[in-house]
């Protein structure tokens, strides 16, 4: 029986600055379940960081608004807790895994001193425990521990990354949010640390949001998919209905035509024809219509309503 | 965060204010006074150098120095030679002895008795002094006759023997030798009403009342000089009872002061004269001098140098004083008389340009611009050349100036010594280099004069002869202005700024 | 480290070395003499010539510019012109006053400026940062003279709760450590709002936050220890600074400092004592500096690995 851990409903979320109002994220809804992993996929500035840090609640302060629906984790929605609470939850409940890990780290704290932060801050060990467990998932990461006492600048990235990961995973628990985890690595490490991710996420049966660009990387590690686009979610299904489906959103279809090529470095997706539109300047109806192959009238005047298919959800003028 | 730290910073202020009101300073006034007060802080301007009479060099120390030593005469406040140490004294017929016989109640502060062979051993000081030997040259030696009997020899009669005299600071010898000259400049011993305890460096000089002094002990017992050397500062000072007495208060706090229950005050002339030097060696046209000394109007000098606050006069002594007189000749203020003397002389408007030269101080730059201004009203050209100290100083012997500031004590009962600086040719301070025989032979026959009047008469010449010339530009005698607590009586202070604490109490 | 270390302390010699020609070309350079300066107007031109070459000023530059460094090297730094007493005395006895006021004045602008300039940094907008940053702009241009003059005329004539001048008590401090830290907080508020935003704004900043991190941990353990470079810097030059400039604070407040020696000393041509303030300042400025580079390996441990 699949158990709800995280349910987000209607999220609207805007930046507001003095120069413009950018609809980050519009309306969106996800579920992730227990011990299954969710792969959220789109091009950059599609709303995907936007969406992981109200979940986590650490939108920039005063720029980012969150408009309207509610985020249930463990049956409590987190958009009503206080910051207090709120807290608790953090680094504790759910842990985030950041895209930079250059710059992720504190500079001056050495890396024991980073980890055991964490675990005083939610665990009740006392001071022998607190190095024990510091050691122990420095071990689960693989990071020999007799490095612990050296600062973040003496790692080289994939460490760092690791030793991020160390942080996130301290505490046990039950959502990870892993941004980009790899964007900032050399590809052949990417591989390695990705393929920690998702072995570490399988044993310790944790939860995990996995943010990218690269839908190989979410063949490979999850469970469920969504497609994000413009802070809209196009698609949304299991793996399973997102690759060998039958139906897909047209921009699901260029994601796939585009799946890079080994042979050429190639990081980012430009997957289609044109580029995503200004988030502050979005355009009528359905979002994607400029750029979409089978563009029909009615998604330039109406904005499509998602529709199920066995759990399968597309948001397209065509399948309605 | 927000209430946290405006917390904290509410409660540091707090604290601080009441922990400074608590233990704060009471000031005099706030305090009822059942008992008269015993102490007394004067307010000193500026750091001393030495409280050695032999080395000191400023009359800022002279006044400290006071307090703390007798001298073997003493000149009263109306400049009249008085006993002091030297209970009387013989004049031998040609003038070169002074035999003084000494009082034999006199004892230093380390307890010793003041004798004859201390006044030897200080004139021999003073004889070797640097800071001391351009005032004490006439004198030659002395000899102690006996233990209360000095014989002083002079190098030639000496009008103004009696004045050194009266400068003359007799030290412990005993003191003296035993700590050095080095360490007796910071550790004095006299024999005068106050005892040397302290001298915080910067700070303060305190003394305490010598019980065994010989005209009785003084009724302040513990005097501190406190040094400001900010006018404002000192001004507060004197408003919270933080000093008690501030002589030389500038004139916009003296208005200040007249308006303030707890405070008195004292305005008299000083012995400070104020006067613009004409250099004579390049103005050499007489006519030129006496053009400028009518373009310039001495009230409106006074008050945009002063604000009003000097004592006008054209001669470089006030009435009273040696070599004072009315008979001389006046310059009036009139531009179209000084414009037409030029004329006549022959000089075009704009054909004349000199320059000013002066140490860089807010009331010289005034008085430069004034000047430049009034002469610039009679067609000459004024340039002004402000300078640091010791740039002036080096400037004074070379004569590389037009117009320079000038400014001397004027001693009233001692007016041969000034004038000889000022205009003889032998003189330190000659700074008009007008040389003329009949100056000379004028001054050195004043010098040697021992009959007052005949001295008098003879320094009126003097002055006659340099108002006639139009050596200088006059401006004013300073304004001695003082302030004191109410309750301080008895006070009583020389134009020079000298005053003995021992005479003052302070009033129940 | 002491390797580090050592090589900065013989780097001292040849500044202090160029720091004493300097002053010793300056002072010989500019007119005047201190003979007649100390005996005055009135003395004869023979016995201030006497004084001067009792002084040694007769012989040539460079002869008394290497005696006075021999004689310094020996720990000899010779006698006053003006007092005639050794210049050492002077120094110690004011030299305290002038190191407690720079200190304090020092602390004083950073228990203003740093807690006021993280309070702008994280509230950025707010109206404490409008509130600091106006004041900041308004104390930076408060003439040091000026704010002394009217701490004065409030709290010691108005008021009466603190005394208007001298030293004695701690309270006789307390204005002037204000008055001289009052420019140097408006300074460090403003850097520490700058450096403040920038930290904050960092990626391992929110990764704090991310643990579950309180604001407090957060903006105190995470940015300001990031933040404190410039600031440490920026503290330790005004504290070399005040060491030197406290002159208008000393005056205003009849504190007896090195400030008022150094400019009375000046005016009266005393070389030996002007050379030995100075040469003071100098060395404890280098000292200085040298301690801000060291507290830079302690704050961050990247300099610190490049000391070794
Ligand atoms: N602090 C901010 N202020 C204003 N706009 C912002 C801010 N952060 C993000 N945005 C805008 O919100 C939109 C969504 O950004 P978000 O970072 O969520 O995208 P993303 O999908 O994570 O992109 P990437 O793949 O580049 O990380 C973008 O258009 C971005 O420009
Ligand atoms: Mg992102």
């Amino acid at each position: 029986m699949r158990e709800k851990l995280l349910e987000i409903r209607d999220l609207k979320v805007i930046y507001k600055t003095d120069e413009e109002t950018v609809e980050a994220v519009n309306n969106i809804d996800l579920d992730l379940y227990k011990g299954e992993s969710l792969g959220i996929v789109g091009e950059t500035g599609a709303g995907k960081t936007t969406t992981a840090l109200s979940i986590i609640r650490l939108l920039p302060y005063r720029v980012a608004k969150i408009l309207s629906g509610e985020i249930i984790f463990n049956e409590q929605n987190l958009l009503e807790l206080s910051e207090k609470d709120m807290r608790k939850i953090r680094g504790n409940n759910i842990s985030m895994i950041f895209q930079d890990p250059m710059s992720s780290l504190n500079p001056v704290l050495t890396v024991e001193d980073q980890i055991a932060e964490v675990l005083r801050l939610h665990m009740d060990y006392g001071k022998e425990m607190i190095k024990k467990r510091v050691k122990e998932v420095l071990q689960l990461v693989g990071i020999p521990h007799d490095r612990m006492f050296e600062y973040p600048h003496q790692f080289s990235g994939g460490m760092k990354q690791r030793v991020g990961i160390a942080i996130a995973l301290a505490c046990d628990p039950d959502l990870l949010i892993a941004d980009e985890p790899t964007t900032a690595l050399d590809v052949t490490i990417q591989a390695q640390v990705l393929n920690m991710i998702d072995e570490l996420q399988s044993r310790l049966k944790t939860s995990m949001i996995l943010i990218t660009h690269d839908l190989g990387v979410v063949a490979q590690t999850c469970d469920n998919v969504a497609i994000m686009y413009a802070g809209e979610i196009v698609e949304s299904g299991t793996a399973k209905d997102i690759f060998e489906g039958e139906r897909h959103h047209p921009y699901t279809e260029g994601l796939f035509g585009s799946i890079p090529n080994l042979d050429i470095d190639e990081k980012r997706l430009n997957p289609i024809q044109g580029v995503m539109p200004e988030p502050s300047m979005l355009p009528s109806g359905c979002r994607f219509h400029p750029r979409c192959p089978h563009c029909m009238d009615i998604c330039i005047a109406e904005s499509p309503q998602s529709k199920s298919f066995d759990g399968h959800h597309i948001k397209c003028h065509l399948f309605l | 965060m927000k209430k946290i730290v405006s917390l904290i910073l509410l409660v540091l202020l707090i604290t601080t204010i009441t922990a400074c009101n608590q233990n704060g300073v009471a000031t005099d006034n706030d305090q009822p006074q059942s008992v008269a007060r015993t102490d007394l802080n004067i307010l000193q301007f500026g750091d001393l150098n030495s409280l050695n009479p032999v080395t000191n060099t400023s009359a800022f120390e002279g006044r400290l120095i006071l307090q703390m030593f007798d001298s073997l005469t003493n000149t009263s406040p109306d400049f009249e030679i008085e006993p002091w140490v030297a209970e009387s004294w013989d004049i031998s017929d040609d003038g070169l002895e002074y035999t003084f016989y000494l009082r034999d109640d006199i004892y230093f502060h380390n307890g010793e008795k003041l004798t004859a062979d201390d006044v030897v051993f200080t004139v021999e000081r003073y004889l070797e002094s640097p800071a001391r030997a351009s005032s004490y040259f006439p004198m030659q030696g002395a000899v102690a006759l006996d233990d209360s009997t000095v014989k002083i020899t002079m190098n030639f009669p000496f009008a103004g023997t009696l004045f050194l005299t009266s400068g003359l600071y007799i030290v412990s010898e005993t003191a003296y030798t035993e700590l050095g000259e080095q360490d007796f400049n910071i550790n004095p011993v006299g024999s005068g009403a106050y005892e040397f305890v302290r001298w915080d460096e910067g700070q303060q000089i305190v003394m305490k009342a010598n019980e065994n002094y010989h005209l009785g002990p003084a009724q302040i017992k513990d005097l501190t000089f406190r040094i400001i050397t900010d006018p404002n500062t000192a001004f507060v000072a004197l408003e919270t009872g933080d000093v008690d007495l501030y002589t030389g208060v500038r004139w916009l706090d003296f208005e200040l002061a007249e308006s303030n229950p707890n405070l008195a005050t004292m305005s008299q002339p000083g012995v400070s004269y104020f006067y613009i030097s004409i250099n004579c060696e390049r103005i050499t046209d007489l006519r030129i001098r006496q053009a400028i000394m009518h373009a310039v109007n001495l009230d409106e000098m006074n008050i945009v140098v002063s604000e009003g606050s000097g004592t006008i006069s054209e001669i470089p002594v006030l009435e009273g004083a040696e070599g004072y007189t009315k008979d001389f000749v006046s310059y009036e203020y009139n531009i179209e008389k000084a414009k037409q003397i030029l004329e006549d002389a022959g000089y075009a408007p704009g054909e004349l340009e000199y320059t000013y030269t002066y140490i860089e101080s807010a009331t010289n730059a005034k008085r430069g611009e004034y000047l430049q201004a009034q002469l610039n009203r009679i067609g000459i050209n004024l340039i002004l050349s402000p300078m640091e100290l010791g740039a002036w100083f080096s400037s004074l012997p070379a004569g590389e100036y037009d117009f320079t500031t000038g400014g001397l004590t004027m001693n009233p009962g001692n007016t041969e010594w000034s004038y000889y600086m000022m205009f003889h040719s032998n003189g330190t301070f000659n700074t008009m280099n007008f040389f003329t025989e009949e100056i000379d032979e004028i001054l050195d026959a004043a010098r040697r004069e021992l009959d007052r009047d005949a001295r008098d008469l003879l320094l009126q010449q003097i002055t006659k002869i340099i108002r006639e010339e139009a050596l200088y530009i006059p401006n004013f005698f300073t304004t001695l202005n003082a302030v004191y607590d109410k309750g301080l009586a008895n006070v009583f202070i020389n134009p020079n700024d000298y005053f003995r604490v021992h005479d003052f109490y302070w009033q129940e | 480290m002491k390797r580090y270390i050592i090589n900065r302390l013989l780097l001292l010699i040849p500044t202090i070395l160029g720091v004493t020609f300097i002053i010793f070309t300056i002072m010989s350079l500019t007119p005047g003499d201190p003979g007649r300066i100390i005996l005055g107007q009135g003395a004869e031109q023979a016995d201030v010539d006497q004084f001067n070459r009792d002084l040694g000023l007769d012989r040539p530059f460079l002869v008394r510019y290497v005696t006075y460094v021999a004689n310094a090297v020996r720990g000899d730094f010779g006698l006053s012109y003006r007092t005639g007493r050794p210049v050492y005395e002077s120094i110690r006895n004011r030299f305290p006053f002038t190191v407690t006021l720079a200190f304090l004045g020092v602390l004083g602008s950073m228990i203003i400026g740093i807690p006021l300039g993280i309070l702008s940094a994280v509230k950025q907008y707010s109206f404490w940062d409008i509130l600091g940053s106006v004041s900041a702009m308004f104390l930076a241009a408060v003439p040091g003279f000026w704010l002394g003059l009217m701490l004065i005329l409030f709290f010691s004539l108005r008021l009466g709760w603190l005394p208007s001048s001298g030293v004695g008590t701690y309270q006789h401090y307390i204005m002037p450590a204000i008055t001289l830290a009052i420019p140097g907080a408006a300074r460090i508020l403003r850097l520490t709002r700058t450096t403040m935003l920038e930290t904050i704004r960092t990626d391992y900043v929110r990764t704090a936050r991310a643990k579950g991190a309180k604001e407090r941990t957060v903006v105190w353990k995470h940015a300001l220890r990031n933040a404190l470079l410039p600031i440490v810097t920026s503290i330790g030059v005004s504290f070399a600074a005040a060491l030197g400039g406290t002159v208008i604070t000393e005056a205003v407040f009849a504190l007896p400092g090195l400030g008022t020696l150094v400019i009375t000393s000046i005016r009266m041509k005393d070389t030996p004592q002007v050379m030995a303030a100075v040469l003071l300042l100098s060395f404890l400025f280098m000292i200085i500096i040298l301690l801000i580079d060291l507290t830079y390996g302690f704050i961050d441990p990247r300099i610190k690995s490049m000391y070794r």
